[in-house]
């Protein structure tokens, strides 16, 4: 096996271009259709200039999930007049106005906030006026200190609720994307070394079976799990997109996805004679499963009955749900388990039918002589 | 030795390989030939125990080899008909990765990649990314990764199709050393010459099964007894002919242009009266060839077919 590895770390160094290119690739594609946020909406604020507008702005800039970019009222206008699809909020001492190409749910959970700030800030002016300035304080001490009220706001159902991250969906979309083919061209190798004579030379020097296709498919997932690793990490520690604190549920489902694409590869090239056949159909696969599974646009957002029945059979469904769950949702590794167990149960099953399908296939090439 | 016993392999419903018996001597040098698709690379992997027999079994030393392939392994070196190496990597690189597989490490690895290097003439080209190599260069290497751990059976398939004369001959005559040295070699080929300069012992091979086996002078003593003789003359008359009909009258005499060409029996020595029959019919001869049969004519007589239709 350690012989498989170093060939194979050989044949990669000599030929890198294809492993940087698919890394390079998602980090692009990612950037590009995820940067109009890098993980929290921005916001464009004017104010007046009266106190409380900014004590509200003030306030505002507490509340995560958002960017607040201060301009004047006339700037704000005209760039909510230029650009429909920006969000901008005009702050009055007692009133304010949010401007939105759509109503949506950033709209609605923005003007929530807020909101709210305007009434916290309503009922801090009705206690200073009924009790003065340190009654207030005190308040605000026990508060702080004692927690008085606990409140607990939850909806019926929250998984229910239609959450959207623009960053991560192009994150996690075409990180899943890339990555097939990665995984998909390495487990290829099997299939160049069953046809170049290699495989056999290596039976005939006593490496046995588990040892040919454990070297082989642990290379490929290592080289598929280092892509995401690199991707994920360059996103969240260096671009700084907002992973929810869910960095390392990422890793764990990632691992997951890595596993079942794969077991894929190595059921498709059982069904296959050449690589390339092998590469037309992975790159139709790949390309499918991610439409259907949910990689380019959220399935939030489909209409289509057939394209929400055939998601079931895309790895991709599996793991973008299970990211998004984990991170926009902040849902616990636990919550997600269906996903994962689905992907290492698909993943058990292409695996065994693949290599079986192989292994006859090796006797064929005998017969093709 | 190693010995085939009755070898049968069927895929699905076709018979590949059928009631096969062959028998390898050791430091003997045994040539497969056969068209393609005839079962020899079939026969190849049932003897290296790369596949199972339907049905017989092969024997190494007295022991049957499905049951216990290791201890064939361990002494057989094999060539593939494919170039089986990895392209991206050097020529040095290859072979490092198939002795490491065969165990070989350390210094032991670095010598003996070295001897073989020097055997199949790449040690100065031992850096070269294989992808870079000719196919005579390529198909020196693959011989070479079945050599590093010095095994005593060679089995050779087809090592030489697609190269130039001058690697053919370089190979060839690896091989020769090779066998010279005390190699026992299975050797398949469609280039008759290849296995007739190479092999002691012959087998051939059609439609799966052996139809003939033996020495070269065995096989060839197959295809007739009688013996070719082509003769080329400035002029020659029909007087010169009906002369050599009258003298040889159970031979045959068929004229084409310049071109006399008499079939007659081996046991006959007819050269002095030939030569003296186209003196007293004033024919000079400018040329006369004694046609000996080869192992193509032996395989056309025994299918009615060339080897390489």
């Amino acid at each position: 096996m350690t012989g498989i590895w170093i060939a194979r770390l050989q044949s990669l160094k000599r030929k890198p271009l294809l492993l940087i290119f698919m890394t390079l690739m998602t980090v692009v594609m990612a950037y590009v259709l995820g940067s109009s946020s890098n993980g929290t909406t921005n916001i464009y604020v004017a104010l007046d200039e009266s106190g409380k507008s900014q004590e509200v702005w003030k306030e505002l800039n507490e509340v995560e999930g958002y960017t607040f970019h201060k301009m004047t009222k006339n700037e704000l206008l005209l760039k909510v007049n230029e650009d429909m699809d920006t969000i901008g909020v005009l702050i009055n001492e007692d009133t304010y106005s949010v401007f939105a190409g759509t109503e949506s749910d950033t709209v609605r959970s923005l003007s929530l906030a807020i909101e709210s700030k305007f009434n916290e800030l309503a009922f801090k002016d009705q206690v200073i006026q009924a009790s003065g300035e340190s009654t207030w304080v005190e308040i605000e001490k026990s508060l702080e200190e004692n927690e008085a009220f606990q409140v607990k706001v939850d909806a019926m159902d929250a998984s229910q609720i239609f959450r959207y991250d623009n960053a991560l969906q192009g994150l996690f979309g075409f990180m899943l994307f890339f990555v097939f083919y990665t995984i998909s061209i390495n487990v290829q190798f099997i299939l160049e070394d069953k046809q170049s004579g290699i495989w056999n030379r290596l039976k005939l020097a006593s490496v046995s079976r588990f040892q040919l296709y454990f070297g082989h498919l642990s290379f490929s997932y290592v080289i598929g799990f280092v892509q995401i690793l690199l991707v994920i990490s360059m996103f969240r520690y260096i671009l700084g997109v907002n992973m929810y604190g869910g960095f390392w549920k990422v890793v764990v489902i990632s691992a997951f996805y890595v596993l079942l694409v794969m077991a894929i590869s190595i059921f498709v090239i059982s069904l296959v004679k050449t690589v390339s056949q092998s590469s037309v159909i992975i790159s139709l696969l790949a390309v499918a499963f991610a439409m259907i599974g949910g990689a380019y646009w959220p399935l939030e957002i489909v209409e289509s009955e057939v394209m929400l029945v055939l998601k079931w059979i895309s790895p991709v469904f599996y793991a973008m749900e299970a990211l998004k769950r984990v991170t926009i949702y902040e849902e616990t590794l636990s919550s997600v388990w269906t996903y994962l167990s689905m992907m290492v149960g698909l993943a058990v099953i292409m695996l065994a039918v693949g290599i079986t399908l192989l292994e006859k296939r090796t006797e064929r090439y005998h017969s093709s002589e | 030795m190693l010995q085939a016993i009755n070898l049968h392999k069927k895929f699905k419903t076709k018979e590949v390989v059928r009631q096969v018996n062959m028998q390898l001597e050791a430091g003997e040098s045994v040539g497969l030939i056969g068209p393609n698709g005839a079962g020899k690379s079939t026969t190849i992997s049932m003897l290296s125990s790369l596949i199972m027999p339907t049905s017989g079994d092969v024997e190494w030393q007295g022991v049957s080899i499905t049951k216990n392939p290791e201890s064939l392994r361990k002494v057989l070196g094999i060539v593939p008909q494919e170039i089986a190496l990895y392209p991206e990597l050097s020529a040095r690189e290859n072979l490092a990765f198939f002795g490491r597989i065969y165990g070989l490490k350390g210094p032991t690895l670095n010598e003996r990649i070295e001897e073989v290097l020097q055997k199949i003439g790449l040690t100065d080209r031992q850096k070269d990314i294989v992808k870079t190599f000719s196919g005579g260069m390529k198909r020196r290497l693959n011989i070479g990764a079945a050599l590093l751990h010095k095994p005593s059976i060679l089995i050779m398939d087809e090592p030489t199709v697609g190269i130039d004369p001058q690697s053919r001959a370089y190979i060839l005559d690896t091989v020769k050393q090779l066998v010279e040295e005390g190699m026992t070699l299975l050797y398949t080929s469609h280039y008759m010459e290849e296995v007739e300069l190479l092999c002691d012992k012959i087998y051939i091979m059609d439609q799966g099964a052996i139809i003939a086996h033996g020495t070269k002078d065995e096989l060839k003593s197959l295809v007739s007894d009688n013996q070719t003789i082509e003769l080329k003359a400035h002029i020659l008359s029909t007087k010169f002919e009906s002369a050599l009909i009258n003298q040889f009258p159970k031979a045959t005499v068929r004229k084409e242009e310049d071109l006399l060409t008499v079939t007659l029996a081996k046991s006959e020595e007819p050269l002095a009266t030939i030569f003296a029959l186209a003196a007293n019919n004033d024919v000079m001869i400018t040329s006369a060839i004694v046609k000996i049969p080869t192992l193509e004519d032996v395989f056309l007589n025994l299918t009615g077919r060339a080897l390489r239709d």
